[in-house]
Formats: structure tokens, sequence, C-alpha cells
């Protein structure tokens, strides 16, 4: 969508056309489903939580000014939704023993089937289930800045706009976010040799 | 001081993979990671990882778009609420969970046959007799989400459910459990429901779609629900029509008029 299009369908929505709605989550619902999902770590939550994004979007759609970019604004919701359900999970950790230990390692016992997959595609599998291991093993403002940037693309600039930080604070948590990353999926068995067989890129 | 220096560099690197430098960092990044093997394998590292956050998108389910925009077609203009999934944990995270809640030393009941109309007196902490998935309840009432609000929704709730076949009980706490649900009738009967009944009650009265009034009230039924208020409860047919007291308008409940009559029967035939 343009960013035109983006406005007319929130003007739209705001004069009651409900479905005008249609087109916004169409657009964006891939993006803030996968930020739920790697927020939460888990497609059920994600689920939940996209839908209250969306639906706390359609309610307070009359506080979008259109100063910043609608996806900016969306995605400060769902950050926003995320968070608050993270820390209200972490509430209740002791009972919630289904989903975060207290090492904040998934402890569900999820054991994917990566027998049929070819050598290539199992790597893949293996240092894709690690990163998101590691993103679960995060601090939650490291997770969510990192999420902003990898997943949707977000600016420097951006992402200071929605998170409502000063630029130099963007660029040393994405840092540090990274660092930490890394030194999770290197710790992590599985991926080392991944990283060590890398050869250097061009820059 | 070369590893002071390597740390500008790897931050660099990190900006660099947000395309946020400028021509002459990335030439002296290029130039660094050329004579610098220990920030050349961070840089590999941090693009593999990179590439692998941004390759790995899912389809979001088909109920993401239907549900929202369900929700939203049937309130148009009002303030939209989504019905919450509950929490669900496995049998063995059931049985964890009573541990530890035991051994914190909440109230607890242990899981037995007897236990149907739970005492109020426990403030915090239930397990209910297990069996039945449908039985296990919320925190009553939070289960209703209200969106667009300050507060989160997800504040009190908690639940964990056992299956039909597992030894473990359902456990149910947080601090509305405690409050039983009130049923009068309109033949001037008045029950209490049980933390279990009360729960699903609270299912039985979700919200499954918008309804026009009904045409006569005169079998309704007044339910109050913690968190929920009093509702207004009409058998229509086999439906069953609400109306909360915070609102005007009528919805159709997720249970049948039949599922309201056998869960009042049960309470009969308990008290």
């Amino acid at each position: 969508m343009t960013i035109e299009e983006e406005n007319d369908a929130v003007r739209r929505v705001l004069d009651g056309d409900a479905d005008a709605f249609s087109p916004l989550v169409e657009a964006y619902q891939k993006n803030v489903y996968n930020l739920a999902l790697r927020m939460t770590g888990n497609p059920e939550d994600a689920l939940d939580m996209a839908q209250e994004a969306f639906i706390r979007a359609y309610n307070s759609l009359s506080s979008f000014r259109g100063d910043s970019k609608f996806s900016v604004w969306l995605y400060r919701i769902v950050s926003n939704v995320c968070l608050d359900f993270l820390r209200a999970r972490k509430g209740r950790a002791a009972v919630s023993l289904s989903q975060t230990g207290p090492d904040g390692e998934d402890t569900a016992l999820e054991i994917p089937d990566e027998r049929a997959l070819p050598e290539a595609e199992l790597e893949r599998a293996l240092t894709r289930d690690a990163v998101r291991r590691g993103l679960q093993a995060l601090p939650d403002d490291q997770r969510e800045i990192l999420l902003l940037r990898e997943i949707q693309g977000l600016s420097y600039e951006e992402i200071a706009a929605a998170l409502s930080l000063e630029g130099g604070t963007v660029k040393s948590r994405i840092f540090r976010a990274r660092k930490k990353l890394c030194a999770y999926l290197l710790a992590d068995g599985n991926i080392s040799e991944v990283f060590s067989s890398t050869q250097t890129k061009e820059v | 001081m070369a590893d002071f220096e390597c740390e500008q560099y790897q931050i660099l690197i990190s900006r660099r993979l947000d395309g946020e430098l400028t021509a002459d960092e990335r030439e002296a990044l290029q130039a660094h990671l050329a004579s610098c093997p220990d920030c050349a394998r961070l840089y590999a590292a941090f693009s593999a990882v990179s590439d692998t956050l941004r390759s790995d998108l899912e389809e979001p389910p088909a109920a993401l778009r239907e549900n929202v925009m369900g929700a939203v077609r049937a309130k148009k203009g009002d303030i939209v609420r989504l019905r919450r999934r509950r929490v669900r944990l496995t049998a063995l995270a059931a049985c964890l969970a009573l541990l530890v809640l035991g051994s914190a030393g909440l109230g607890l009941f242990s899981r037995s046959g007897g236990m149907t109309a739970a005492s109020t007196s426990a403030a915090y902490g239930k397990s209910t007799s297990g069996g039945d998935t449908e039985t296990a309840a919320d925190a009553a009432g939070n289960n209703l989400m209200t969106t667009g609000g300050a507060e989160s929704a997800n504040g009190a709730e908690f639940t964990a459910k056992s299956g039909p076949d597992t030894a473990a009980p359902a456990v149910v706490s947080g601090p509305d459990t405690a409050t039983p649900a009130v049923i009068s009738g309109p033949d001037g009967s008045c029950r209490t429901a049980d933390a279990d009944t009360t729960a699903r009650l609270d299912d039985l009265l979700a919200y499954a779609g918008d309804a026009a009034a009904p045409s006569d009230t005169a079998g309704a039924y007044t339910v109050s629900l913690p968190d929920r208020g009093t509702l207004t409860v009409v058998p229509d047919g086999d439906k069953l029509l609400c109306q909360s007291d915070s609102a005007d308008s009528w919805y159709l409940a997720a249970g049948s008029a039949a599922d309201l009559q056998s869960l009042l029967q049960e309470l009969d035939s308990v008290n």
C-alpha cells in the first residue's frame, strides 16, 4: 500500500467504514504476526498478540496522526502489546512452565522431526531453531529492537521514533543484541560449526 | 587499544548490516576486516544471524485476519473486544504448577471427586476436578479482553488445564476465581455457582456474535459473573441471547439454552 492508500483507508475507517480496515490488516498481518511470533516464542500467543494489536490499532486509530508511517505506528502497538504480555507472563512464570524456564529457554518439549530433511536444509533448520532459541534468551528490550530492525526493516530513525529512544541508544542496543545472540549461538553446540565455516563475505 | 578499536569496528559491522554507514565508514570497515580475522569472523556471524532472522518469516494463520475483521465488523464504531484464548498448559505442567503452588503455601484443594461445591474462602489458588477440558476455569472474566485501554488484559489471568484422561487436576488460580457467579432464574430461584461452574458459565456466555434484542424477556435469567458484571440471559429457542448491564446491544452466547439448563440441573443436584 502506498502512504496515500494507507491514509485513505484510515480516514474511511474513522468515517465508520469498518471494511476499510481489511486492506491494512492484509498489508501488515505477516509482519505483525512474525514480530509477535518472535517476541512471544510460540504461535498461539503470537496469534493472540497479533489480533490484540490490530484490534487495539483499530480502537485507537483516531490517535494515528499520519506524521509517522502507519507501519511504524502499528509496530509500536505490537511491541507494547507483546511487552505487556511478556511482563504478565513473567509474573506468572512460576506456573507457566510450558513456555519459558527460569533461564529464559523454551522448556516445551517440541522436538521437530528433522530426519527427512537433506543436509543443507537440516543445517539451515538447526541454525534457524538455534537463532529462535537465542532470541528468546535475549532481554525483552534487545529482542524487541532487533526484530524491529530485522523483521520489520525499520531504519534507526524509525525505530527511535517507534520506541521513543535516542539514535545512539538504538545503535548500541541493536549491537548489544546481536553480540549477545551470537554469544548464545556460539555456546549452543549446533551452530558453532556453521559460524566457523562461514567464509568472510565481501563487505 | 586494539580491543577498543575492534569494539568500534564491531559497532560499524552492526550498522553496516542495517545500511546505516556513511561511505567513509564503510571504507574504513572494509580495510579493518581485511586485516583483522576476529572482526571478519564477527561480521560473518552477525550477517549469518541477520540473514536467518530476515528469512525466517512464517505465514500468519488465516484466523488472524478473520478474527480481527470479524470483531471489527461486528462492532462498528464501538470499542472492539476479542475473546481471549486461555492459556493452555499440558497435564505435566499442571502437575508441576500444583507442586509450585503447593510449596508456596497457597491454598490448594487436592483433587477429589467430591469437590464440586468449592468453598469460596480460598482467596487464591484452587484446583477443580479435571476431566473435561471445558470445565477448567479462567480467572473468570479475564477472558474478555478489553483492548484499546491502557491496561494489560493479561494481568491476573492464569489457567491450567488437564485433559480428560489424565490424572492431573486442572489448576485454577487468580484473584477472581474466589468470587462465585450468582444466577437468578425467571421463577425467582437463586443459585450460587462454585468456581468450576462459574468458569463454565463464563465460557457458555462468551460473545459469539451480535444478536437482535429478544421479543420476549419473560424467561430471562440474571447472571452476575465476576469481572463481567450482571448479564441478562434469555433463552431463545436453542440459543441464548445476552445483554450486559454495561451495554445496550444484545449478543449471541457461545453456549446453547440446553447447555445452560444442564449446568443449572447439575448445580441443583449438588446442592
